[in-house]
């Protein structure tokens, strides 16, 4: 009900629908692209370097080694995109499971899984990165295991709301009359009626993990070169910016534009849903 | 008599369909009219469209509506406001629902007064003591303390109304005001609304679904049916020889509902089933107990009745022989064992709920929700669907579609029905029967009440039934508890607690409901 709900108010609003579309067109042209192109991410090309947009076959130009633009920018949405959507996802699974448990069991063990809960959000992931990369490389598993376990809290605590709220309605106590037992009561009651909140979270932790792979591989601690991030490609282009200001402004541009395309969705879905 | 609002040929349209009728109704000044109808014929949204409150797409509305004169139809929504609790007062059905949860009781009642007649929270207190005293609440201090969630339905409301009362609008709109309290805070209720009529000239529309409590109230009713107005007339005319087929119907199952006690020696074999020791339960945060010392025996078979004030821990007590909560103190044992102990606990005893809607789960269809308690997945699907089937036809729902819907497509007697069904596919012997017709429209809480003494016939099941309705209990149970402030304080056959009552708490509540106001 909640999914078809939402779907309804998306394809109900135009900007929604734009930011939908734009969304596949960036994810198709990404995933193909680099198949049919003569240039590759990592091969330098010395003779070339710092091509201005539109320069023969380099669409957005060339770096600092002669490297095709497109073919990076395309390379780093695939890396963006991967990682926002497995943190959002892993986040949001820790998060309802763990916000479940904690509603449902209640009294002393809510209080202290809370309690946990509100030290790993004190964390900053900047910590964890760090800690992390040195005992596992950088690598995309890295960024997404440290924005995973300091993010979860805020998805948790919205289920164990939830969970509150929901243990006391009625359809839910008279399901322990009948005798059904908590693992039930959360899978087949809590968590279906709490698809709303769930579905409005996931469509903004999406965003906002894109955003953070962005900011840390800005910082220098995303994934190894030559692969690059929009958050690398940013960095990189940051040392020239003065002179080639398009080897910052495109990557930038779509971090920029694919957040709000994710927002826009996720608001959709949050008027629609009342959330 | 002054006019003071009149509607004219008002029509309501949600898209295509038309839900009020051209209706033309009339109120002068300091009068009582009630208007009556099943559930389903419109009355709230008559209310609420006066006040033009129905924020719906696609809504259409015709002819006219004068208050004093003055149209108010097309007013545009700033005007609105200023007529809103100034000039026409409204309460609701659920008090609690229309409460801020953020917002202490005290701050929330004065809201209008302070709004309206430009007046501090102190002196705005001081008008709403006036009649709160009245409907005898007590320490007044602590309920203004309060949050929402704190009150029974029954406080809330006696706070909503006299917020609502006390900005002294000339017109009170009350859309079913008493269907969740108790007879005495009815009574209560029902007087004060009448005293403001003759004090300060106040009219008011009262919406209900029991013509009883209409003849109680006013003497002009209007009868609804289908968003049309098929009578109007006299409440006692009406009552006694009602012209047209709904308000028949409605007269009928409050006849009924008056109808005599149970005088039949109860049948039911010696054995007992639950018996509840010295319970006492109280919860965290709170400074009294809900209940104390609390002791019962309920036998196999028979109906007990369990009667109380709203408020008076008759829902607690139904959620610890349900198994929902634990007792602070004493036990609780069914056939000499402990029901935390017991493992096939949910075959023994099952619970129906308040309210038919909330009892569902939304997201489940009803072939899902009736087979919960077996498991689904235990069972072959042809063989699960034949017995819900089975179930579903036993309460009275023969419909083959139904079993494929959603809650939010019934209706609330179906959707009672449904958790009736859930309830009886544990084959119980025992059903914790928590106020479930107090929803229901007359009409539907007949039918269920006939439902529930079929069910006791064929499948030998014994009801605790909770209600703060002693009519409604006399006419069902073998015997009759009184709970009163956390303690059951009288226990005995219906005749005996009906016709030689021992506490005055008893004999209180006897004669408010078969002497009426």
């Amino acid at each position: 009900m909640f999914v078809s709900r939402a779907v309804k108010a998306i394809v109900q609003n135009r900007i929604a629908v734009t930011a939908l579309l734009f969304l596949g067109l960036v994810f198709i042209v990404s995933l193909i692209y680099p198949l049919l192109s003569e240039y590759n991410y990592y091969a330098h090309n010395l003779d070339n370097v710092f091509l201005p947009p539109f320069s023969g076959k380099h669409v957005f130009g060339t770096d600092n080694f002669g490297r095709d633009l497109f073919v990076r920018v395309c390379e780093g949405a695939k890396i963006s995109l991967k990682i926002g959507l497995a943190a959002a996802l892993i986040q949001t699974l820790i998060g309802i499971i763990y916000g479940c448990l904690s509603g449902v069991y209640g009294g002393i063990i809510d209080e202290i899984m809370m309690r946990i809960a509100d030290m790993f959000h004190s964390i900053p992931s900047l910590i964890i990165v760090i800690l992390l990369t040195t005992f596992m490389g950088r690598s995309e598993m890295t960024i997404i295991i440290a924005l995973s376990i300091t993010d979860w809290t805020g998805m948790a605590k919205i289920m164990r709301g939830q969970t509150l709220l929901l243990r006391e309605m009625e359809f839910v106590q008279s399901a322990k009359v009948l005798g059904v037992g908590n693992l039930r009561i959360i899978t087949k009651h809590i968590i279906p009626n709490s698809m709303g909140a769930i579905l409005v979270n996931v469509m903004l932790s999406i965003p906002a993990a894109i955003f953070a792979e962005a900011f840390l591989s800005f910082l220098g601690l995303g994934i190894e070169i030559p692969k690059a991030s929009w958050g690398t490609l940013a960095n990189e282009g940051f040392v020239y910016a003065s002179s080639y200001p398009w080897l910052v402004i495109i990557p930038l541009s779509f971090i920029a534009v694919i957040m709000i395309c994710f927002y826009v969705i996720g608001d959709t879905i949050k008027d629609a849903l009342g959330g | 008599m002054e006019k003071l609002l009149e509607l004219s040929d008002f029509s309501l349209y949600i898209k295509e369909n038309k839900i009020l009728d051209a209706i033309n109704l009339c109120i002068g000044r300091g009068e009582i009219v009630s208007v009556v109808g099943e559930s389903g014929s419109g009355k709230t949204m008559l209310a609420k469209s006066i006040l033009n409150i129905v924020k719906a797409k696609h809504i259409r509305r015709e002819g006219r509506i004068l208050l004093e004169g003055k149209s108010i139809e097309d007013l545009p929504d700033e005007q609105m406001l200023k007529i809103r609790g100034k000039s026409i007062g409204m309460i609701f059905q659920e008090p609690l629902s229309y409460m801020n949860p953020t917002m202490k009781v005290g701050k929330q009642l004065t809201e209008p007064l302070i709004k309206h007649c430009g007046i501090n929270y102190r002196e705005a207190v001081e008008k709403l003591k006036l009649l709160l005293d009245r409907l005898k609440i007590d320490h007044l201090k602590e309920y203004l303390n309060k949050y929402p969630h704190e009150l029974s339905g029954g406080m809330a409301q006696r706070g909503m109304i006299s917020s609502t009362a006390s900005c002294l609008p000339k017109i009170i709109i009350a859309d079913e005001p008493t269907s969740s309290l108790d007879l005495i805070a009815q009574k209560s209720i029902i007087e004060l609304l009448k005293s403001m009529t003759c004090d300060f000239g106040i009219s008011v529309i009262f919406i209900t679904h029991d013509l009883s409590l209409a003849d109680k109230i006013s003497e002009r009713v209007i009868v609804l049916s289908k968003g049309r107005i098929v009578e109007e007339g006299k409440t006692k005319e009406v009552f006694i020889n009602p012209k047209s087929e709904a308000a028949a119907r409605l007269t009928a199952s409050a006849l009924r509902k008056v109808g005599n006690f149970n005088t039949k020696k109860t049948n039911a074999e010696k054995d007992i089933l639950i018996r509840i020791e010295a319970v006492d339960k109280h919860f965290p945060n709170k400074t009294s107990n809900v209940l104390t010392d609390v002791s019962l025996e309920i036998y196999k078979g028979e109906t007990v009745g369990l009667v109380g004030e709203s408020g008076c821990g008759k829902s607690t007590f139904a959620r610890l022989i349900a198994r929902i909560i634990k007792p602070s103190a004493g036990k609780i044992l069914y056939r000499n064992e402990d029901i935390f102990k017991s493992a096939n606990y949910p075959q023994k005893v099952q619970m129906i709920f308040q309210n038919p809607f909330f009892s569902l789960d939304p997201q489940m269809k009803v072939e899902n929700i009736v087979i919960e308690g077996v498991g689904r997945k235990y069972l072959p699907k042809k063989e699960a669907l034949e017995r819900v089937k089975h179930y579903l036809e036993m309460v009275g729902l023969e419909d083959d579609e139904i079993s494929t819907r959603y809650s939010y497509q019934l209706s609330g007697g179906q959707c009672q029905r449904v958790s009736i069904a859930r309830a009886l596919i544990m084959n119980p012997e025992l059903i914790v029967l928590d106020e479930p017709t107090s929803c229901l429209d007359t009409v539907s809480q007949a039918q269920i009440l006939e439902l529930f003494k079929r069910l006791k016939a064929e499948n030998k099941v014994g009801y605790l039934f909770i209600s703060h309705d002693i009519r409604l209990l006399a006419h069902i149970c073998d015997r009759i508890a009184v709970m009163y402030k956390g303690t059951i304080i009288e226990t005995g056959s219906c005749e005996d607690v009906l016709v030689r009552p021992v506490h005055p708490y008893t004999k209180q509540l006897i004669s408010v409901c078969y002497n009426g106001t």
